[in-house]
């Protein structure tokens, strides 16, 4: 794994833990960033994970979400390539 | 900010190059049978389609059990020219109990990885070697496959304990200690493999088991599907005379193939030693988030996946999530471990079933509800049978009934007599769709509350022993997807059967 991507899925995981922490709304559902949700899922490669119960999840976008390269980094591939 | 689906909906996310996403739900899904829940029809690879558990009735080999697990439902044969890998990015699993608590003690996991050869051959005057696009650039044989250019293997753990957190001890080949196992390609033709049932027999595998000192065998590959189903009339609100002739119709699978993970193993370690009965089911998990790669190479794949494995598919009786589980909750059923099936026990002591073939046909339904035989049958184990692993819906079979020699075995199994066939384990010959319609009816009812009890219902597609082989792998040789039979005649029968 490279510096980067490890950077980039650390951040993804802040992100999306941020979203858990903060932001409940009146039924209860939490907002999430979604591509940094997705990366925090990327990187995790565990064996013994439980599944993420996304069912209380509701998923938002940040700016910069619709960037096509937005998952270059975790994809491994050369932005604007 | 926009919604969650919005933002589905965004131009890069909806084509190719966005993220295509599979987030798959953490609270939901498991499948048995052929496409029999909305989630696993998405994802072919990881469809269990059939599970058997049975002690093992080839001759010389009654000390031991077999377990098959079958996944990738209505193969093709002639389905190229990628045909039907297994999915690298599954992790498929064979779980055994024996602790009386429906959570497995002993779990086998499978995982694949396809290596592509890029095989050349030379083109043009000056030769110039150019990568073939096909699966074979030439025959393969028993001991030569050179030719090939895709190649699949496969390792097997074991982990006692919780699937996830358990220990886990690599299974290995007895005769050398690899813990790397080769798939045999797929049966693409008789003449890519002008002997596959060699080529195939090559990769049946003696095998270390950790913590036994009798090795078992292990197969992985294509095999004729052996399950026979009227299927189409079955779902079109059986249409057909379900107290008509037995062999009267035609198997709707009689030209598929499917893929086998079997398993032979000495009954003391099915067992650990903890009583005659052991419980079995398989599952296919996937990781929880699949990104498509808008921009995939030779070594960057299609998708990239990560995240905790999530169960997709579930199975241990037949037509379980099929016949019994409602559409509704057939995903999560997918998703769910026995130890939880208290919450799918509705389905099972107040089943829609036989009220619908009431209402189509006239014959009575069992008034007998809660429906207390169908829970021992799937849920319980049958009293004086197959009880002793837990409440769940398991397969449960007592490795203290002798395995009937393959000519008398019964088709019905237990119903029929034959208390080493369904449901005290499932053999590969054991017709589990007239018994279970039948059992469904009433069969194992007082005439007095299951007046259709006593039918001889039936689908109309005959299955016994003689459609299978009598030693492991059991399942036999797939279908050639070539020579192409001619037009209006069935594709040949890969031997044996009706």
């Amino acid at each position: 794994m490279t510096r980067r991507v490890r950077r980039v899925g650390l951040a993804a995981l802040l992100v999306a833990t941020a979203g858990l922490g903060t932001g409940c709304g009146d039924d209860g559902a939490e907002p999430v960033n979604f591509n940094a949700f997705v990366k925090a899922q990327l990187l995790t490669q565990s064996e013994t994970a439980e599944p993420v119960d996304v069912n209380a999840l509701v998923f938002q976008a940040a700016p910069g979400d619709d960037d096509p390269a937005a998952f270059d980094d975790v994809l491994g591939v050369d932005s604007g390539g | 900010m926009p919604s969650a689906s919005k933002r589905a909906g965004a131009p890069y996310v909806r084509v190719a190059a966005g993220v295509g996403l599979a987030l798959l739900c953490a609270a939901a899904v498991t499948a048995s049978s052929h496409r029999e829940a909305p989630g696993i029809s998405k994802t072919p690879k990881v469809d269990g389609t059939d599970f058997y558990l049975f002690r093992s009735y080839e001759a010389g080999r009654e000390n031991f059990v077999t377990v098959v697990a079958n996944y990738q439902p209505l193969q093709a044969p002639y389905g190229g020219p990628n045909y039907f890998l297994l999915d690298e990015n599954a992790l498929y699993e064979i779980h055994l109990e024996n602790s009386g608590d429906a959570v497995e003690d002993i779990t086998f996991q499978f995982r694949f990885t396809n290596t592509v050869r890029d095989l050349a051959i030379p083109v043009g005057p000056t030769g110039v070697p150019q990568p073939i696009a096909l699966t074979a650039k030439g025959p393969v044989t028993a001991g030569n496959d050179a030719n090939l250019n895709v190649v699949q293997t496969f390792t097997v753990d074991l982990v006692r304990g919780d699937r996830r957190s358990g220990d886990r001890f690599a299974v290995t080949n007895a005769a050398d200690g690899s813990s790397v196992f080769t798939k045999p390609y797929d049966y693409v033709g008789t003449k890519t493999f002008p002997d596959y049932a060699a080529y195939a027999a090559q990769y049946v595998y003696d095998v270390n088991l950790p913590g036994s000192a009798i090795p078992g065998r292990l197969f992985v590959g294509q095999r004729k599907d052996a399950f026979v189903v009227n299927l189409g009339e079955t779902f079109d609100l059986v249409n057909n005379n379900p107290l008509g002739p037995e062999n009267a119709k035609p198997d709707a699978l009689a030209d598929a193939n499917v893929t086998s993970l079997i398993l032979e193993l000495p009954i003391g370690f099915a067992t650990q030693g903890a009583g005659p009965v052991v419980g079995g089911w398989t599952t296919a998990s996937l990781r929880q988030a699949r990104v498509l790669n808008p921009k995939p190479d030779a070594t960057r794949p299609a998708t990239k996946d990560g995240g905790a494995w999530t169960q997709v598919s579930r199975l241990a009786n037949p037509l379980v999530n099929e016949l019994v589980v409602a559409l509704k909750d057939k995903d999560r059923f997918n998703a769910s471990e026995p130890k939880d099936d208290a919450q799918f026990l509705g389905y099972v002591t107040h089943p829609s079933f036989p009220a619908i073939l009431e209402a189509l046909f006239g014959v009575a339904a069992p008034t007998a509800v809660p429906r207390d035989d169908l829970v021992q049958v799937f849920v319980t184990g049958v009293p004086g049978l197959n009880q002793g692993a837990g409440v769940g819906e398991i397969m449960r079979l007592n490795t203290s009934v002798a395995p009937t020699p393959v000519a008398q075995q019964n088709r019905l199994g237990v119903l029929g007599g034959d208390l080493a066939g369904y449901p005290n384990g499932r053999r590969p010959g054991d017709d589990t769709v007239d018994i279970s319609l039948r059992a469904a009816m009433g069969a194992l009812l007082p005439a007095n509350v299951a007046p259709a009890g006593s039918l001889p219902l039936t689908d109309g597609a005959f299955l016994d022993a003689s459609f299978v082989d009598a030693g492991f792998p059991y399942l036999r040789t797939p279908l050639p997807g070539s020579p192409a039979a001619a037009p209006g005649v069935a594709p040949a029968a890969a031997g044996g059967g009706k």
